[in-house]
């Protein structure tokens, strides 16, 4: 699943109405849109880390999301000398107030700069060969803490520089910037959705499982077994089926959890080790 | 291709690390204080950043030779393992380094005077004890070697020290500034092998076995020492007899009598590092294969299988071999 955090409204709807997000009720403090056929959704933050940050968990929490699921901080940025309406990917991002650093990982390749973002607890006028914002660095330490590094990312496009300063950022210009580089956003997305995709899949090797705890009682222990010998079956057998019937059927006729983990442990003991 | 490079702050003007930089003029650099802040930290994920593993450019502070695992010997009285560079342009499936790091970036460290200084300091202080290094325990000794310059380097040093024995193990054919060195009786280039049809499945982007023996018959006919290490062992339905025709393949190309050494050892994973392994491959049959935890805490084969494997290894080479070249590893 992808998940999109904004600071503001102007710079969300243009990622809302290109993918179509519909807004969620209830969903709590946040605003939060989501659009179920894509896996994809949005949460509006509001403005500064603490706000990123709660908007990331409140996401979190209310996604159930795990760590297969991709997350990006789209937002604007100020910069020395960028053109405005440039984007830009970062490499490396600061809480100037706290003064801890983070390297989001990157392993795709782009053809957007890369810079240095400095995240500040108040708007800034001083600028400087680093990005500065008020929201990346919030949202970055809250997502690492449960996401996978390789799946976060932080997007700023330029909004004021040394030549024009942030008195001219108004709602329109931001949707504006937003809406000028929604194809670049989205290849950034293109790349991060099939990694995220994969990492899901290989969370889902333990097919059965959910099925064949519901119809006897398994122990943690057990459950935790069950998963691990499902998933050793289900990798061993890919392509050799053993015998006609399914092996949930095979199951079906052991009466406790242990004769199920007992026979599927036999049928891994008769599997061939075909490596390729 | 690499195209990111973190490098510490302190190490930017480090000529070998500038040497390095420039042979990637396109990618994107960025400083850090301490390699440990992009190295290892949590939330990585080793196989996502295996797509696209960036480079790391740091210093070494201590510990720059340490101890090695007595199953590694090859014959000294003290052993050690030095690591110039932590992980590996190739992805073996099986490989511990998964299990051990959280990065799967490449880590180059450029301070080589203070690995020399501290070799060169055992040296001395082992006296008429016959003392072995290894390098490529964290890594592959010659896979990065045109990057690293690490055989222009370090072979100097065990000229002067010719009583210390230096083991580089490798999967690589990189082999051009081996060749082109005057060989030295107190270096061994050891390489890994499993046969063709489980290398096919497990060692990603290495180098494929026929060509691995080409760098070896070109090593030895240079002069060169050559160890042979089959380990892992691999188990798969027709093991067996892939490692007859692995043998015979090899030692119808090399001179076995001017061998140096040749090991064998199970395949066997600390109990941590399996586990850490099978989240990151789920699908892999490697890690659905019969497999039992050892009294010592390893992931290894279920004993028969494990035995009858090694066993049978052992006996077939030993036809071709002397029986005081051979070092069987047996930790599991
Ligand atoms: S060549 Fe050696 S170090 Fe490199 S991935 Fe394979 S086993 Fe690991």
């Amino acid at each position: 699943m992808l998940h999109i955090i904004c600071a503001l409204k102007p710079e969300a709807q243009p990622l809302i109405d290109y993918y179509r997000l519909q807004l969620q009720p209830k969903a709590g403090a946040f605003q939060i849109y989501h659009r179920p056929e894509t896996d994809s959704a949005l949460t509006i933050s509001g403005m500064g880390k603490s706000a990123a940050g709660a908007a990331v968990n409140a996401t979190r929490d209310y996604f159930n999301s795990g760590k297969s699921d991709a997350w990006i901080n789209v937002g604007t940025a100020g910069h020395a000398s960028l053109p405005i309406g440039q984007a830009v990917i970062t490499k490396k991002i600061t809480d100037a107030g706290a003064g801890q650093t983070w390297f989001p990982s990157r392993v795709f390749t782009t053809a957007l700069p890369v810079h240095e973002l400095l995240t500040l607890d108040k708007p800034g006028r001083e600028y400087r060969t680093e990005l500065f914002d008020m929201e990346g660095a919030g949202f970055f330490q809250a997502v690492t803490k449960f996401a996978t590094l390789e799946l976060v990312q932080v997007i700023k496009i330029i909004s004021d520089n040394a030549s024009q300063s942030m008195d001219e950022i108004n709602p329109d210009l931001l949707s504006r910037l937003i809406t000028k580089n929604l194809p670049v956003i989205d290849e950034v997305i293109q790349q991060l959705l099939p990694l995220s995709k994969k990492q899901q899949q290989l969370e889902r090797l333990a097919e059965g499982f959910d099925r064949i705890v519901q119809s006897r009682h398994f122990t943690a222990s057990q459950r935790h077994q069950l998963k691990t010998l499902l998933r050793k079956w289900n990798v061993l057998y890919r392509r050799e089926p053993l015998g006609q019937a399914p092996l949930e059927k095979r199951l079906a006729r052991q009466n406790s959890a242990t004769q199920v983990l007992e026979h599927l442990r036999d049928e891994l003991d008769k599997a061939p080790v075909n490596l390729r | 291709m690499i195209d990111q490079i973190y490098i510490e702050e302190a190490i930017v003007e480090h000529p070998r690390a500038r040497a390095i930089m420039q042979r990637y003029p396109g990618a994107v650099v960025t400083e850090c204080e301490r390699y440990t802040e992009i190295f290892n930290r949590k939330a990585q994920n080793f196989r996502l950043q295996k797509i696209n593993p960036a480079l790391i450019l740091a210093k070494k502070f201590g510990n720059h030779v340490l101890p090695s695992p007595a199953e590694y010997a090859i014959g000294g009285k003290q052993n050690y393992y030095f690591s110039h560079m932590l992980n590996c342009i190739y992805d073996c499936r099986y490989c511990f380094l998964q299990g051990m790091y959280r990065s799967a970036h490449y880590v180059i460290f450029v301070n080589y005077d203070d690995f020399i200084e501290a070799i060169i300091e055992k040296i001395k202080a082992a006296g008429d004890d016959s003392i072995h290094f290894f390098s490529g325990y964290d890594c592959d000794s010659l896979a990065l070697d045109p990057v690293t310059d690490f055989v222009k380097e370090f072979l100097p040093v065990f000229r002067q020290y010719p009583q210390a024995l230096l083991e580089l193990r490798t999967k690589s054919t990189q082999i051009r500034s081996l060749l082109a060195a005057e060989p030295m009786p107190n270096c061994i280039v050891a390489y890994s092998f499993t046969p063709e049809e489980i290398a096919g499945a497990l060692e990603h982007k290495a180098p494929p076995v026929g060509k691995r023996i080409t760098a070896l018959r070109q090593l030895q006919a240079r002069g060169w020492q050559i160890g042979l290490r089959f380990d892992p062992l691999i188990y798969q339905e027709g093991a067996q007899s892939q490692y007859e025709a692995l043998f015979a393949q090899i030692f119808e190309q090399i001179d076995a009598q001017m061998l140096h050494s040749v090991s064998i050892g199970s395949f066997r994973l600390p109990k941590s590092f399996y586990q850490s392994l099978s989240r990151l491959y789920p699908e892999e049959v490697l890690f659905a294969s019969p497999l039992d935890e050892t009294s010592k805490g390893m992931i290894t084969y279920r004993e028969t299988l494990r035995d009858e494997l090694w066993s049978f290894c052992k006996n077939a080479l030993l036809p071709y071999i002397p029986e005081d070249k051979f070092f069987p590893c047996e930790s599991a």
